[in-house]
C-alpha cells in the first residue's frame, strides 16, 4: 500500500554543484546528471539518447526503484524552448531534490511504484547561447537553415553593435517608423495605433545590421530548427524554425522514439511557454466537431483541472499570464498524439505590479493606462533591484548613417527566466507538485478475490479489479491511440487445468478513477493458477490462486 | 518494445526458384520475382556492366540492416547526375505488391541495354538522370515472397490490438501447404454463402436473405493469444505509404500511420533523399494491384490544387491512359475515405512535384466479357483454363483446434490477384516503359541558347549577353504550388571572371522561373542577362553558370580577348 503523500514533507535542501551560481551550461548539466547517477546507482540510469547537430547530448535520466517499465511513469521535460533556462533548472532540480530525499518514507514509496523520465534539456544547441558571446535568446538548433528562403543559409545574424556582450534593441528616429514611446515610461517602445490616430516616430529593430541588404534585419541568423515548433500536432509549415517536416531533427526524433517505447508513461510534465497548470485547458465542443479532436476532450479536461488545482496548491506564484499553445509544440503533441495527460508550465513569470497605495510612493509612477506589461515588468524589476534593462544610448547605425539611433532596451532572457536567487524555492514547489501528482497516478488493484469449489472439479473464481488512483487508466484521447495499452486481465492456468468459462485474456476499454469491474471464471482442475491485471501506465498486479 | 524485431523465419516452401541455373543478369527472363538480395545482385551486375551510365548506392538501411539500394542512371560523360533534371522511380513499398520492384528493375535494365541501340534512350540518358529504387521495403517484400504470410508492412512489430503483446496473433498455415488462405465455418448468422455461379467461390449473403447455408470466413489461422479474435495482430502493421508528413493522420483515422510521420527508416530515407536531390521533377511510386493509375489527390480536396496544377496532373496522367489503355482514377474521391500521409501528397505539397501511384496488374487477360472488370468467376475460369487451376485452393475439411470442423481453401492471391502469375509478368511490366520514359522526358531543360561578347572599347571593356532558355516541356518550377509555397528556387545566373572585373551586372542574378514548351510562349521561356566587364589582365575569361534546380546546371566559358 502506498501511504498518502504527506503535505508536511519538506525537501532536504540540496547543497550541491547545482545551486548557488546560476543557470547551468551543458557541461555543468552533464556533471550534475552524472553526480546524480553515481550517488544513486540503484535508482537511476543516465543515457545520452542522441547528439545534436551541434554535438550536444540529449540526456534522459530514468529514476525509480525496481521494475520501472511496469510502474506508472511521468516524463519531466525541460529546455522545451532554448531561451528558457528555467525549464532546464526545474527539470534537473526536480531530479536532484527527489533523489536527495530518496530515503524519506513517502518519497521511497513513490520511487517504488513510479518511474520518472527526466529530460533536462531538449534544446541544448540553442540554450548554450545564454553562455556565449553575443548572448541572445535563441530557439534554433545548430542545423543551418535558410530562414528567409533566399538560397543562402545563416547569412544575416545579429551583431553586438555596442559591444556589451548582449543582443538587445535598436531604435532609429524615422518618419516611416511604426513605433512610439509609451506615455507612462518613455523607455518602453510600443506600436503606434492607427485607430487612435497615433503616428509612429521610430523604427525598432533587433541589434544588428542588414548583412545581406535585403531590407530585413537579422532574419537569418545561426541555425536552425526549434524543438518546440517541430512536433507532429498541427505543425507549422515553411516558417522559420519549423524545418522541412515535423520531427526532422535528431533531438525531436530521440525523444519520440524513446517515449513511444515507454508505454508506462501516464503523464508528461513539460516546462515551456504553454501553461495549462495555472489555467487548465477547457472542453470546447466546437473544437471537437470535426473528424479529429483539436481541443481537449471532456473527461480529460476534468483531469487537467485536478492537476491544475494541485499545482496551485503547491506553486505559490499568482496571476499567471496566458500561456498559449503554439503550432507543433510539445504540450499539444503529448496530449493529442502521444495520448497521455499533458501538463505544461513556464514555471515562473514576473508578478503583477501594483502602484503603491501610499501617495508619496505612488507619485513616482505615471498611470499605466493600457496596462502595458513591459512597463509593469520594468517597474517590478526596479523595485526588486534587478538589472533587466540597458539604458538607451545614442550611436551610429551603419545602415542608417546620419540618423538619430539609440541602442538599448530589455536585456535578453530577463522576461522568461527569473533571477537565479528565486530558482531554488520554485524548484522545491514544483517538485512537491510532481510528487503529489505521482501519488495520484492510475493504480490498478485486485480485490475481493474468491474461489468456490463447484461440482465435477470445477471452481469459480471471482474478483474485482479496481483503479484506486485519481487518474483514469487511459486518457479519453488515448483510448483509440494504439500506442497506448488497454487494461488487460489474463489468466494463466496450469497444464492440467482448463477454462470452462471466461476468457484467457480480457481487455477493458478503460478504468476510470475509482471504477471497479467484477470478473469471474470457471476453471476445471486443481493446483496453482495466476491472474495478472493492469496496464504499464496504471501498474500491474499479479495474484496466485490455489484451487 | 517497439524496436524489438521478431523476424519471421523464412520458409522457402513456396519460394522455389524457378531456374536451376543462375539468372543471366544482362538478359533476364522477366518471368520470376526477385528477392531483395537477387534484386541487389542484378543492380550490381548492371553497375559493373555499365560503369559510365550507373552509380549504385544505399540511401539508408532498414531496422534489420538491409540496404535500401538506389541506382542512379545517366551518362556521366555529359554531366553529373545532380546537374541534370531527374525522375524518381520506386516500387514494392507494400510487401506483397512485388510487381512494383519488377517494373523498376525491368525499366533500369531496359534503358541500360538500349542506350547504344535506341536514340530516344540515348538522348534521355545524355540529358536526364533517372533514380531507380526497386525495393522500397526489402524486408517486408522478402517475407511476402518467401513465406506463407501476406503482408503490407515491414516486419517492425506493431501492437494492433493494444494488449501489450506484439504481433502475437498472426495467420497460421494450418494445413502446411505453404499458403495462408481462407477458412470457412458454417454459421447460421454468418455473412457469407456459396456462390450460385461457382460452388468454390464465397459471396456475401444478401441483407434480406434468411434461407440457406451461411458461413463465417476467416483468414487461415488460430486465436494464438486466446482473446477470442482470430489473426488480429499479425506481422508488422505499419503502412509506409501512410507515414509521410503531409496530411498525416493518426492511427484512429488512418490504419498503419505509425507513431509519427517518417518514424520508419525506409520513409525517412525517401524524404531525405528527395529533399537533398532538388533536381527531381516527378515521382513514379509503383503499387499493385488494379490495372489503373492513382493520381492526386490522396487526401485534401481536388479543389485545393488550383486550375493550373489540376490541368498538369490530368495531362501527365492522360499519357498513362494513352500508353497502357488503362484507366486513371483519383487516389481519393470519397469525402470520407482519405488516404493520409501518402508519398505523392507530400511530394506535391511539400516538394512541389507531381507523383503517381500506378497500380499494376488488372488481370485483364481474364476479362472474358471485356467489360473492363474482372469478376471472381472470370478469374477462376481463367485460372482453370490457363493456369492449371494453380491459384485457387479447393476447400478441404480440417479439424481446427478452436473452431472444430472447418474447411480450408480459397485464393492463393499472391500470384493471381496481387501480382501476375510469373508467366504473365514480362508482358505486364513491359507495358509501362513508354510512359516511364515520357515522364522523364517532360522535364524542364535549361540551356544557354546564345552567349555573345561585344567590345565596347577594344581590349578594355566588353559587353557579354547571355540568352538563357528552357527548352524542356515543363516550366522550371514544375507546379504552381512550388511558387506559392516559395520552395522553388528561381533560375540563377552566376559569373566568375579572371583577369577581368564586373562594372555592371551582378555576380549572381535571379532570372525567375522559365516556362517551357508546354506554355508555348517564347517571351517567358527565355531570359537575357547582360554584363559589362572591364578587362584587367592578359588572359581575360568569363565563366557563366546557369543553375536551375529542376532544369539542370549548365556552364559556358567565354574568351574575352579581343580579336
Amino acid at each position: 500500500m502506498i501511504k498518502p503523500f504527506s503535505l508536511l514533507t519538506t525537501f532536504t535542501l540540496v547543497v550541491s554543484i547545482g545551486f548557488g551560481q546560476g543557470f547551468s551550461d551543458q557541461s555543468r548539466m552533464a556533471t550534475r546528471l552524472k553526480a546524480l547517477e553515481s550517488a544513486n546507482p540503484s535508482l537511476t540510469r543516465l543515457q545520452s539518447l542522441a547528439k545534436t547537430v551541434g554535438g550536444k547530448d540529449v540526456w534522459v535520466l530514468e529514476i525509480g526503484a525496481g521494475d520501472r517499465v511496469n510502474h506508472s511513469g511521468i516524463a519531466v521535460i525541460g529546455g522545451v524552448e532554448g531561451s528558457h533556462l528555467m525549464g532546464q533548472e526545474l527539470a534537473i532540480g526536480f531530479a536532484e531534490k527527489l533523489l536527495a530525499n530518496a530515503q524519506n518514507d513517502s518519497i521511497k514509496n513513490i520511487l517504488n511504484t513510479t518511474a520518472f523520465y527526466v529530460f533536462p534539456n531538449m534544446s541544448p544547441d540553442a540554450s548554450e547561447q545564454y553562455f556565449a558571446q553575443p548572448k541572445y535568446e535563441r530557439s534554433a538548433n545548430a542545423n543551418p537553415t535558410d530562414d528567409d528562403r533566399d538560397g543562402k543559409t545563416n547569412e544575416d545574424p545579429f551583431e553586438d553593435l555596442n559591444n556589451d556582450g548582449l543582443i538587445s534593441w535598436v531604435m532609429v528616429e524615422d518618419p516611416t517608423g511604426k513605433w512610439k514611446t509609451h506615455p507612462a515610461d518613455s523607455r518602453i517602445m510600443v506600436m503606434a495605433s492607427l485607430e487612435k490616430g497615433e503616428r509612429g516616430k521610430y523604427i525598432l529593430i533587433s541589434e544588428g545590421t542588414d548583412n545581406d541588404k535585403d531590407g530585413k534585419f537579422n532574419e537569418d541568423g545561426d541555425g536552425g530548427i526549434h524543438f518546440n515548433k517541430s512536433l507532429t500536432f498541427d505543425p507549422p509549415y515553411f516558417v522559420p524554425g519549423a524545418g522541412e517536416h515535423p520531427v526532422s531533427e535528431l533531438e525531436n526524433r530521440a525523444l519520440l522514439d524513446y517515449l513511444y517505447e515507454r508505454f508506462n508513461v501516464f503523464a508528461v510534465i513539460s516546462f515551456g511557454p504553454s501553461n495549462n497548470l495555472s489555467d487548465p485547458w477547457k472542453f470546447d465542443k466546437l473544437k471537437n466537431a470535426g473528424r479529429v479532436p483539436m481541443g481537449i476532450l471532456e473527461n480529460d479536461a476534468r483531469q487537467n483541472k485536478i492537476a491544475s488545482d494541485l499545482y496551485k496548491k503547491y506553486v505559490t506564484l499568482k496571476d499567471a499570464p496566458v500561456g498559449p499553445t503554439s503550432k507543433g509544440d510539445l504540450s499539444q503533441w503529448a496530449y493529442f498524439h502521444y495520448g497521455r495527460q499533458s501538463f505544461s508550465t513556464p514555471g515562473w513569470w514576473p508578478p503583477k505590479f501594483e502602484i503603491p497605495k501610499d501617495t508619496a510612493q505612488a507619485k513616482k509612477y505615471k498611470t499605466n493606462e493600457d496596462k502595458n506589461t513591459d512597463v509593469d515588468f520594468l517597474r517590478w524589476a526596479e523595485k526588486e533591484n534587478l538589472d533587466v534593462f540597458t539604458a538607451w544610448q545614442k550611436f551610429n547605425h551603419p545602415d542608417y548613417p546620419g540618423k538619430n539611433a539609440e541602442v538599448g532596451g530589455f536585456k535578453p532572457f530577463v522576461k522568461t527566466n527569473p533571477p537565479f536567487k528565486m530558482v531554488d524555492k520554485l524548484v522545491e514547489e514544483h517538485t512537491k507538485f510532481i510528487v503529489s501528482l505521482a501519488a495520484k497516478r492510475p493504480d490498478i488493484d485486485l480485490i475481493n478475490v474468491k474461489t468456490e469449489p463447484l461440482e465435477n472439479g470445477v471452481s469459480r473464481i471471482t474478483l474485482t479489479i479496481q483503479n484506486k488512483g485519481l487518474f483514469p487508466a487511459l486518457t479519453e484521447i488515448g483510448k483509440n491511440n494504439i500506442f497506448n495499452k488497454l487494461v488487460k486481465i489474463s489468466l494463466t492456468s496450469a497444464k492440467d487445468q482448463s477454462i470452462v468459462s471466461g476468457n484467457k485474456i480480457t481487455l477493458l476499454p478503460n478504468l476510470e478513477a475509482g471504477e471497479t469491474k467484477e470478473m469471474s471464471w470457471l476453471v476445471k482442475g486443481k493446483g496453482k493458477l495466476t491472474i495478472e491485471a493492469g496496464a504499464p501506465q496504471a501498474g500491474v498486479k499479479k495474484i496466485d490462486i490455489n484451487l | 518494445m517497439l524496436r524489438q524485431l521478431c523476424f519471421v523465419t523464412a520458409i522457402f516452401s513456396i519460394w522455389l526458384t524457378a531456374n536451376a541455373q543462375p539468372e543471366d543478369a544482362l538478359n533476364p527472363t522477366w518471368r520470376q520475382f526477385h528477392t531483395a538480395t537477387e534484386s541487389n545482385e542484378l543492380l550490381k551486375a548492371w553497375n559493373k556492366a555499365f560503369p559510365n551510365l550507373t552509380k549504385l548506392y544505399p540511401i539508408g538501411q532498414t531496422l534489420k540492416g538491409s540496404p535500401l539500394m538506389m541506382m542512379e542512371i545517366t551518362n556521366k560523360q555529359t554531366g553529373a547526375a545532380e546537374d541534370k533534371p531527374a525522375y524518381y522511380y520506386d516500387g514494392n513499398i507494400h510487401s506483397s505488391e512485388l510487381t512494383g520492384a519488377e517494373v523498376a528493375l525491368h525499366f533500369a535494365w531496359y534503358v541500360l541495354t538500349n542506350y547504344d541501340k535506341n536514340s530516344r534512350i540515348k538522348n534521355l540518358l545524355d540529358s536526364r538522370t533517372l533514380y531507380v529504387r526497386p525495393k522500397f521495403n526489402p524486408d517486408g517484400a522478402d517475407i511476402a515472397l518467401t513465406t506463407p504470410n501476406a503482408l503490407r508492412s515491414t516486419p517492425r512489430p506493431y501492437d494492433e490490438d493494444m494488449d501489450g503483446l506484439l504481433d502475437e496473433d498472426p495467420g497460421n498455415d494450418l494445413n502446411k501447404d505453404g499458403i495462408i488462405a481462407d477458412m470457412r465455418v458454417k454459421n447460421p448468422t454468418g455473412m457469407w454463402k456459396i456462390s450460385a455461379k461457382d460452388a468454390r467461390l464465397m459471396v456475401k449473403r444478401d441483407a434480406n436473405e434468411t434461407e440457406g447455408t451461411f458461413y463465417d470466413v476467416y483468414n487461415e489461422g488460430v486465436d494464438d493469444d486466446g482473446d477470442g479474435k482470430f489473426n488480429e495482430d499479425g506481422i508488422g502493421g505499419i503502412d509506409m505509404n501512410r507515414n509521410f508528413p503531409r496530411e498525416w493522420g493518426m492511427e484512429f483515422e488512418q490504419n498503419g500511420a505509425g507513431p509519427f510521420p517518417l518514424s520508419e527508416p525506409e520513409t525517412r530515407a525517401t524524404v531525405e533523399f528527395i529533399n537533398s536531390h532538388r533536381n527531381i521533377t516527378g515521382l513514379f511510386h509503383g503499387h499493385t494491384a488494379a490495372g489503373y493509375l492513382f493520381r492526386l489527390p490522396s487526401t485534401s480536396s481536388w479543389d485545393n490544387f488550383g486550375m493550373e496544377d489540376q490541368a498538369l496532373i490530368l495531362e501527365l496522367s492522360d499519357m498513362y491512359a494513352t500508353t497502357t489503355g488503362q484507366k486513371v482514377v483519383p487516389s481519393y474521391s470519397n469525402p470520407r475515405l482519405h488516404r493520409h500521409g501518402t508519398l505523392i501528397s507530400w511530394a506535391y505539397w511539400d516538394y512541389g512535384v507531381v507523383g503517381f501511384v500506378p497500380e499494376f496488374w488488372g488481370a485483364f487477360q481474364a476479362d472474358a466479357n471485356k467489360d473492363g472488370r474482372v469478376s471472381d468467376e472470370e478469374l477462376i475460369k481463367w485460372n482453370d483454363e490457363k493456369l492449371e487451376g494453380k491459384y485457387y485452393l479447393n476447400w478441404q475439411p480440417f479439424t481446427h483446434p478452436q473452431l472444430g470442423a472447418v474447411e480450408l481453401g480459397g485464393w492463393n492471391s499472391r500470384f493471381i490477384r496481387q501480382n501476375p502469375p510469373p508467366a504473365f509478368l514480362k508482358g505486364e511490366i513491359e507495358m509501362y516503359v513508354p510512359w516511364m520514359l515520357w515522364l522523364a522526358e517532360t522535364s524542364p531543360q535549361v540551356v544557354i541558347r546564345d552567349a555573345s561578347v561585344k567590345f565596347v572599347e577594344k581590349g578594355k571593356v566588353a559587353k557579354v549577353t547571355v540568352m538563357v532558355e528552357n527548352k524542356g516541356y515543363l516550366p522550371t518550377n514544375i507546379t504552381k504550388r512550388s511558387i506559392e509555397a516559395q520552395f522553388a528556387s528561381p533560375v540563377r545566373a552566376a559569373i566568375e571572371l579572371s583577369d577581368a572585373e564586373l562594372s555592371s551586372g551582378n555576380t549572381r542574378t535571379d532570372l525567375g522561373h522559365l516556362t517551357g514548351r508546354r506554355d508555348n510562349e517564347l517571351a517567358t521561356s527565355r531570359k537575357e542577362v547582360e554584363y559589362m566587364i572591364r578587362i584587367t589582365g592578359p588572359n581575360p575569361k568569363a565563366v557563366i553558370t546557369i543553375i536551375s534546380e529542376k532544369g539542370g546546371t549548365v556552364k559556358r566559358e567565354l574568351d574575352l580577348k579581343g580579336k
